[in-house]
Formats: C-alpha cells, sequence, structure tokens
C-alpha cells in the first residue's frame, strides 16, 4: 500500500515479505500466461491431466531444471491473490492499532490508499503506454476505455471488466475496494458477534455463494481454461472472498489480543498450513472443489509462510528492509501487467533465452517503478488537494470559516492528527485579515506550533471538561 | 549536524522523476513522428514570460523616486535629457515631501541564535549602539536570543546592558525559532517604530530617520536594502553579493514602484510597532518573513522598499550553509504560496494588478523551477533522436531565446548601474559567467525543497556564521555608492530609493 499511510510500527515484517511475495508470484503466473500464450490454465478434468500437463510443459526445459521449476512454480502464481486477499484483511486491522473504529474516517484512509496509487499508476501509464505504442506501432489504450480507468471508480463496475480492457489484472482494485467498503460492517459485526460466529456465519455464506455460482451459475474461478458459460466474474465479487477477508479480520483481531494463530508454535502452523493447502490443490482441478479450493488455499499458504518468515525476519536491520520491500507490493501489482506486456510483446516475443535473461529485469524494473511511483504520492496528493483547496476557496461564497466554539488552553489535553497525547504549552495570537491563535504543543518527546483550528478537545479529560475548555459564542443550536 | 550530501538521493530522485522519464517519454514521441514543436514553443512562451518581466523590472529599477521634495541638481544637459525622458515614461518617481514632525521613539529589535550567532552578536550590538542616530523621542534596543546553554558572551552581553541602560537583553527559554524570540519580545516593545534586525546585520545611522518619511505616509512597513559585507571572501560570496544587488536593488524596488506592493525580508524591516503587534510572527512557518509579510497585505495594510537604507550582511560561509539556507527559502516560498495564493485571488485588499504580480511571484516561480527543467528533456530527446524535426529556423524559439538571454545580460548591468557597493567590474562578469550554472543550482536546490516540503520534511537548519566572517572586508571601509551619508543637522536630506 501507499508508503505514508501505516507507520512502521503497525507494520509486522512477515507479513509484508509475505504479500510482496504473493505479488511477486502472480507476476510470475502472469509472465508465464503472457509467454506461453494464455495455453497451460488448469482445466477441472481431475488431478491426473493436469499433472500430466503440468510436466509436459516444457517451454522453458531447454535453459535447465532451475527454470523449468520456476515455470512449473508460476503456474501456480495466482494463489498468490487469495493470499493478498488474506494479508489485506490482516493490514487493515492492524492499522486501527487498537483504537476504535470511525468508519467515515476509516473509510477515506482506507480507500484512498488504494485509490490514491492506482490513480497515479494509471494516469502515468496511459500516457506511457500512448508514447510507446507511437514508437513501436503497437498497441495503445483506447480513449474512452483510458477514461474510465482514470476516472474509477466513477464507473464503478464490480468485475472490473471497464479496467480488464486496459489491464486485465486490474480487476482485483475492485474487488479491493467492495471488501474495504464492507469492512466497517464487517468490523462492528466481530465486536458484536465475535471472532468465531463471524467467521462461521461469513464461511457458510461464502460457501453457499460459491456452490451457487458454480452449480446454478456455470461461473468457474479466472486460473480455471474452460468456458462454462457463466464466466469467471461471479469469482471476482467480494461474496467469493468474504470468508478469507473475514479470517484476517479474525487473526488480527486476536492478535492485537496476544493470542491466536499468529502465536502458534512453529510446527502446529506448518502441519495445519500444509494440509489446508494440499487439500485446497487438491480441490482446485475438481469443479466442486472450486467451492472450497479459494478458501483453504490462501490459509495453507498463510500459515506456511508466516511459519517460515516468522523466525527469518527476526534480526531488526531485515525487518527494516522487509518493511520497506512490502510497502510497494500493491503498487507492484499494479503496474506488473503493463511491464510484463510490454516487454514480452515488444522485445522477447517468443525468445526463451531472452524470456530468461529478461525475467528478472521485468521484476526489478517493476519494483524500481513502484518505488518511484510511491515516492510520487505525496506530490500528486497534494496536487490534487491544493487544486481542490484552490477551487472551493475561490467558488465558495463566504471562505472565512465561521467561528469556533472551543478554545484551546495552556495545560489542556487535546487531540492532534487523531492522537490525543498532546497537551498545549503555549498559545500566541496572529493577524491574518482576523485574529487567530497558533497552539505551541508537546506529545512528551517534541513539540511543534500547530493552528488551534488543527487541534480538538480530548475526551479523555471528561470530568475536567467544564473547567479546561472555555466555550466561547456560546450557540445552543450547535450544541449536539 | 546535517550535511547537504545527504539531500542527493533527493536530488537524483527528483531529477530521474523530472527529465529522465520526460526524456523518454518525449523520445518516444520523436520515434513515434509525432511534432514536439507546440510543446516547446509552450515552455519558450514560459521563459519569454519571465525574460520581458525580469527587463520590464531592470527598466522600471532604473528610474528612482526621491523621497522628499528637493531632487539632486542636474548635473549636465544629459542628466537633464534623462529626467525628460524619464519623466516622459512615468519613471522620474514619486516626490514624497518632507516631514514635519520628528522621527519618534523607535526600537531595534535584534534576534540572535547564540550558539551560532554568538561570534558576531557584539559586533552587531555595538554597531548598532555606536552608529543609529537616536531620535529625541530615545531609541531601545532589544537583543531577544535562545541559547540551549549558558554562554560566556551572554556576561559580556550583561555588561553591555549595564554600560548602555538603552539596551535590552531578553532571553527567550524554549525558543527554537527567531519567530518566537521575536514574539518574545514583541510586549516589551516601547518604540512607535521597530526596526527587526538578524544577528549580523549592521544598519546605517539615519535608518530611522529615512523609514520614518514612509511611515508617517501611511505605509506601515519599510523595507531597506541588504548587501553582502563579506562579498571579498571568496568567488561565492562575489555571487552572492551580486545577487543580492539584483533583488535588493532591482527586483524588490521595482515590485514596488509597479504595484505598491512587496515583502519585508526579515531583517532591515521598519515596522509601526502596533501593526507588528498585531501581525507578530508564525513560528510553525520555515520562513516567517514572508509569511509575516502576506499576513500584513492580506489585512490591508502597506509595505514600500526603500533602497536607500542599506544595512550589510553576511552571506553564507561555506556551500553547506548556502545550501540549506537557499533550501529554506524555496521551501518556505512554496509553503506561504500554498497557504496565500488562493487568498490573494479573494483579497479585497489587493488591486487587480497587485493580484496579478502576486500570482507571478507566487504560484508562477513555484512552477517556474519545475516547468523551466523541461527544456533538459526536450533536449535530451532531441539529442537521442536527431531525425526530429528542426527547431533552430523557428522564429518564436529564436526571439524567446534570445530574450532570455538578453534579459540576463541587461539584469547584470542595470544591477551594475544601480548597486549599492562600488563592486569591482569582474563580480559582474564572474556573474554573468555563472549565471546559468548558479541558476540550475537554484533549481536543482528548489526542487530539493519541493521534496521536502511534500514529504514533510521542514526541518529549520540554522545557517552557520562564523568567526572568521567577522572580519570586515575592505569595501567596508569604502562608502557605498547609495550608502546614506549621516547628515550633519537633524534636517532630511534628499535620497534617492
Amino acid at each position: 500500500m501507499s508508503s505514508e499511510t501505516i507507520s512502521p510500527a503497525q507494520r509486522v515484517p512477515w507479513l509484508e515479505i509475505l504479500q510482496a511475495l504473493a505479488v511477486l508470484w502472480l507476476s510470475l503466473y502472469q509472465a508465464h500466461l503472457l509467454f506461453t500464450g494464455y495455453v497451460h490454465r488448469f482445466t477441472p478434468v481431475s488431478l491426473w491431466p493436469n499433472l500430466q500437463d503440468l510436466l509436459d510443459s516444457g517451454e522453458l526445459s531447454e535453459r535447465g531444471w532451475g527454470w523449468q521449476v520456476v515455470g512449473v512454480v508460476s503456474r501456480f502464481g495466482y494463489q498468490g491473490l487469495g493470499v493478498f486477499v488474506l494479508l489485506y484483511a490482516l493490514s487493515l486491522v492492524l492499522s486501527l492499532q487498537g483504537r476504535p473504529l470511525r468508519p467515515g474516517k476509516f473509510l477515506s484512509w482506507a480507500v484512498g490508499r488504494l485509490l490514491l496509487p492506482y490513480w497515479i499508476v494509471a494516469l502515468l501509464a496511459y500516457p506511457t503506454l500512448w508514447a510507446i505504442a507511437q514508437a513501436t506501432d503497437s498497441y495503445a489504450p483506447d480513449a474512452w476505455h483510458s477514461f474510465a480507468g482514470l476516472t474509477f471508480p466513477l464507473l464503478f463496475d464490480y468485475s472490473g471488466r471497464l479496467l480488464e480492457r486496459t489491464n486485465p489484472t486490474w480487476w482485483f482494485v475492485p474487488l479491493l475496494l467492495q471488501l474495504t467498503l464492507l469492512f466497517p460492517l464487517l468490523w462492528h459485526l466481530l465486536q458484536r458477534w465475535g471472532v468465531k460466529n463471524l467467521v462461521l456465519v461469513s464461511t457458510l455464506l461464502t460457501l453457499l455463494y460459491r456452490s451457487l455460482a458454480v452449480g446454478a451459475g456455470g461461473a468457474h474461478p479466472p486460473y480455471v481454461l474452460v468456458d462454462t458459460g457463466g464466466g469467471w466474474q461471479p469469482f471476482a465479487s467480494a461474496l467469493a472472498h468474504l470468508s478469507t477477508f473475514v479470517i484476517g479480520m479474525g487473526a488480527a483481531a486476536a492478535y492485537q489480543s496476544g493470542r491466536g494463530v499468529v502465536f502458534w508454535r512453529g510446527s502446529q502452523g506448518l502441519g495445519i498450513g500444509l494440509g489446508l493447502y494440499g487439500l485446497g490443490f487438491l480441490a482446485q482441478f475438481y469443479r466442486w472443489g472450486w467451492v472450497v479450493a479459494d478458501l483453504l488455499l490462501p490459509l495453507g499458504l498463510g500459515l506456511v509462510g508466516m511459519v517460515g518468515f516468522r523466525r527469518l525476519t527476526e534480526p531488526s536491520w531485515l525487518q527494516a528492509w522487509l518493511t520497506w520491500l512490502g510497502k510497494h507490493s500493491y503498487t507492484y501489482y499494479l503496474l506488473h501487467y503493463f511491464v510484463i506486456d510490454r516487454t514480452i510483446k515488444l522485445v522477447i516475443r517468443n525468445d526463451v533465452k531472452l524470456y530468461t535473461l529478461l525475467l528478472p529485469v521485468m521484476v526489478l524494473g517493476t519494483f524500481v517503478l513502484a518505488m518511484l511511483v510511491e515516492a510520487m504520492v505525496p506530490f500528486w496528493r497534494r496536487l490534487g488537494c491544493g487544486i481542490w483547496r484552490d477551487l472551493d476557496f475561490i467558488l465558495q461564497r463566504s471562505p472565512h470559516p465561521p467561528p469556533r466554539r472551543w478554545q484551546p488552553q495552556v495545560g489542556e489535553v487535546v487531540i492532534y492528527q487523531d492522537r490525543s497525547d498532546w497537551r498545549v504549552l503555549k498559545r500566541e495570537p496572529l493577524l491574518d485579515e482576523q485574529e487567530i491563535w497558533l497552539c505551541q504543543v508537546t506529545d512528551g518527546q517534541r513539540s511543534l506550533w500547530v493552528a488551534e483550528t488543527e487541534l480538538e478537545p480530548s475526551e479523555t479529560q471528561p470530568d475536567q471538561e467544564e473547567a479546561t475548555y472555555r466555550r466561547i459564542r456560546p450557540d445552543p443550536s450547535l450544541d449536539p | 549536524m546535517r550535511k547537504w550530501t545527504d539531500d542527493i538521493t533527493k536530488l537524483i530522485f527528483a531529477h530521474v522523476v523530472l527529465v529522465g522519464v520526460p526524456t523518454l517519454f518525449y523520445y518516444c514521441l520523436r520515434v513515434g513522428g509525432i511534432s514536439l514543436l507546440n510543446l516547446h514553443l509552450a515552455i519558450a512562451a514560459f521563459f519569454l514570460v519571465s525574460s520581458l518581466i525580469i527587463m520590464m523590472e531592470c527598466t522600471v529599477a532604473l528610474g528612482r523616486r526621491f523621497a522628499t521634495v528637493e531632487q539632486p541638481r542636474p548635473q549636465n544637459l544629459l542628466d537633464r535629457w534623462l529626467r525628460r525622458v524619464k519623466q516622459a515614461l512615468g519613471l522620474s518617481g514619486r516626490q514624497l515631501p518632507l516631514s514635519p514632525h520628528p522621527v519618534p521613539r523607535c526600537t531595534v529589535l535584534v534576534a540572535a541564535y547564540l550558539p551560532n550567532e554568538q561570534d558576531i552578536i557584539l559586533e552587531t550590538i555595538h554597531h548598532i549602539l555606536a552608529t543609529v542616530r537616536r531620535p529625541k523621542a530615545g531609541l531601545e534596543v532589544i537583543l531577544a536570543y535562545n541559547t540551549p546553554v549558558h554562554l560566556p558572551v551572554e556576561e559580556d552581553l550583561r555588561l553591555l546592558a549595564i554600560a548602555h541602560p538603552e539596551l535590552r537583553l531578553v532571553k527567550v527559554e524554549g525558543s527554537r525559532s527567531k519567530a518566537e524570540n521575536l514574539n518574545a519580545a514583541m510586549d516589551l516593545i516601547t518604540g512607535e517604530i521597530t526596526c527587526i534586525l538578524d544577528a549580523d546585520h549592521h544598519p546605517p545611522a539615519d535608518c530611522f530617520e529615512r523609514a520614518w518619511r514612509w511611515l508617517e505616509q501611511h505605509y506601515d512597513v519599510v523595507q531597506g536594502r541588504n548587501v553582502i559585507r563579506n562579498h571579498a571572501d571568496s568567488l561565492f560570496t562575489q555571487n552572492i553579493a551580486v545577487e543580492f544587488e539584483m533583488v535588493y536593488g532591482v527586483a524588490h524596488p521595482a515590485k514596488s514602484y509597479l504595484i505598491d506592493s512587496t515583502i519585508f525580508g526579515g531583517s532591515n524591516g521598519y515596522w509601526r510597532s502596533d501593526v507588528l503587534k498585531r501581525i507578530r510572527f508564525n513560528p510553525a512557518m520555515l520562513t516567517e518573513d514572508i509569511d509575516a509579510s502576506m499576513r500584513t497585505l492580506l489585512s490591508g495594510y502597506r509595505i514600500i522598499h526603500d533602497r536607500s537604507i542599506v544595512t550589510t550582511e553576511l552571506a553564507p560561509a561555506d556551500f553547506h550553509a548556502f545550501w540549506f539556507q537557499r533550501k529554506r527559502w524555496s521551501h518556505g516560498w512554496l509553503e506561504v504560496s500554498l497557504k496565500y495564493q488562493r487568498r490573494v485571488w479573494r483579497s479585497a485588499k489587493l488591486n487587480f494588478w497587485q493580484k496579478i504580480y502576486w500570482t507571478y511571484l507566487l504560484y508562477y516561480c513555484v512552477f517556474y523551477s519545475l516547468l523551466a527543467l523541461q527544456v533538459l528533456p526536450l533536449f535530451l530527446s532531441f539529442m537521442l533522436y536527431p531525425l526530429a524535426e528542426p527547431l533552430a529556423e523557428n522564429t518564436f524559439l529564436l526571439v524567446s531565446t534570445i530574450a532570455t538571454f538578453a534579459s540576463g545580460i541587461y539584469a547584470t548591468l542595470v544591477t551594475a548601474k544601480v548597486a549599492a557597493l562600488r563592486y569591482p567590474w569582474r563580480y559582474y562578469w564572474q556573474h554573468g559567467a555563472f549565471i546559468f550554472f548558479y541558476t540550475i543550482l537554484k533549481n536543482a536546490i528548489a526542487i530539493v525543497g519541493l521534496y521536502d516540503h511534500l514529504h514533510g520534511f521542514n526541518r529549520w537548519v540554522v545557517t552557520p556564521r562564523t568567526a572568521v566572517q567577522r572580519q570586515p572586508s575592505s569595501v567596508l571601509s569604502s562608502r557605498p555608492a547609495l550608502a546614506p551619508v549621516p547628515p550633519p543637522a537633524p534636517g532630511l536630506e534628499s535620497s534617492e530609493v
């Protein structure tokens, strides 16, 4: 996710590296599909024919057994998607830092961290693709679908069909958006019903939905090469991934209370993880197995990954590095198709040697681009906010805000930037067309000057409220 | 202590994004046969507008105005003819009548951060006490300083205060900025006029008399001219000296002439004390002086620039100090632009031309560093694909290129003409020779400032002042060309502004 959204204290290193590996795996899968021309995708005809197809597909065999293994592993890269959903839920819960959820504020923050990198990638990618198309006389995104991409979610489409035309992997963005919008409700239910009940209900709901999708709807997961009539869009809905998401939320909630799967012993996590993954692996080759495969695979992989990386990420220097790596994973996902698609179609074509040479370059190049985009996020955010703020100021009828009802006093505990551990040290009047007040606030470690309008009264001192909050211009109609 | 080299990664990143990526983009378009001529013309138009404004400012700055009824008599026929031409062009200048009222009680408010400025502060205080002429109503000097540790110089200052009862020392506990020091001393001011000075600034003897003329004419702030005292130290300080002459001798006065509006530059500013006590300074801003200027103007007060009030100051001692000083200025200007531009547009206190000019100074100048840089990727992509259309035949591009270079030469010549100090001509030649690289350097610093602003890095890095800088350069002994000559009597002489 975008770099400034989660403070390092909230980040869990093994979670970061798992997220990064999940998107890396997805990008390898995409590269493999593009290079092989979408020839190898699994079919619902039981395990053996698929395994046979797997062993027979030797596009990379001429480059040695190592590359053949890479090819085989790449073919299962779609499994990274479920892992990403699971970890996304974990990261959303961790971002709350144990504080009560304020739906409005949470949604504006969480939707913003999904959409801002997306818009920046779209804004930069479309002109770049157009420029490449001019230089190479190749494909360029058409105007309508570029507009749909740039204005998403104005033209919201749950399955991402409009986005798919310019980037087939972007159907995942609407899915994440759906899950984000559902999060406040799910969090409320999790507090009300408890983790177990919510997991139970959501799993039943998901299984029912997926059964109907497979049975009545004739749908199939995106990674299956078969025309079932129902298409794969039902699997792009949030309902198809609800239980994975809720389990991720539950695991994070338990982790914050110092219990749950995150604290399982290594052998326990590994055993259960491998078991779940094995079942999911088998299930994906059978039509009715699709109902449960996407539930079991991410849980198994998540557990195995957690056990593996929990130990590896103990050194502090490695934690910092992995955290840095992980925070680029979402942007990496948004970008990877553009890089891989253009490189394979314009440079590699059918050359196996070139493919093996350029695959690491594509991965690294995408990562570098993700870093650049992440670094540009503050610029675009400020530019967008600045334009909006200026426009709003110019167009509004009365640009001066109404007088405040509360004025912070020296010594008072106040809320600043959502933290209530600030205390007012000093107040300073200034003339700025009208009289305004600046306050010097401290959190015990540092002090800074801020406008009093940026401060809010703290709710942690209700007994002192009458004594410390001086109400100016009392207006009964404004009182709650 | 932070080094300027810490910013190199930011610099590289910014240039990869602003130069590297656009170069590849333009290259692809050129290969695809798409004409970039319109883009060239747009960037050229941008340069042309800037050049024309520079030339206009320089021309206006050549015309002088006189702060009294009496003008110096024309020296010869040429002088007489030039005056008529200027009069016909509207450049003869405004004539300000003599003040019938005596200068009221004045206050000099000096702000200092002592660990950094302990080597120079005594010299500055001595200079003020010994040089500045006292109005009949009296003069007080307030030194508002902060220091995290007790310093021996504090004892020296205490002894000086005993010897000079008009000197008041205000140690501001807990302060971490100039704005906090100034605000802390605000309630102690007893003068009607307050001069704000930095710790390295040496004001002239008749500074209050000159400022009073304007303050009495319903102006609220008078900004004087700052020149570099240690200009002979190095090639770098020589260049900065010419640059300061350009800013304080040409750009600021031109603004003041053209739109009757200018800025308070942080030092050598003379305020009506009642206005200053209302405006005060914002410690949250990196350039609290520009912030105060904007609040002053938006609140309906008036600022004027008087380039005859010449104060000397010290240029940064080394490149490290220069880097952080300029980065703070650039960052601070950006901060102020983003905060006040929209309010300038809606202000009822500014007229149409003031709004246009302030838009040029705020948003236009902020984006100039970004847009001007686009010349590089356009040029580089052209080098990578030389088969693209020829540009040399386009008249507009040719004119804008000539205008851009000509404006630099013209500005240097005008600066030499109106400079407060008579520098050796080589200073100007050097400046002309290095201005291209100097501008690139300042643009690069501005871009790092932008990067810092976007990423929320706004730590104040103090400009180091060392004992070495105290050594007065030889120019101090020579009289500045426009430096005021202390009159023998309290009457006021005619002075060019």
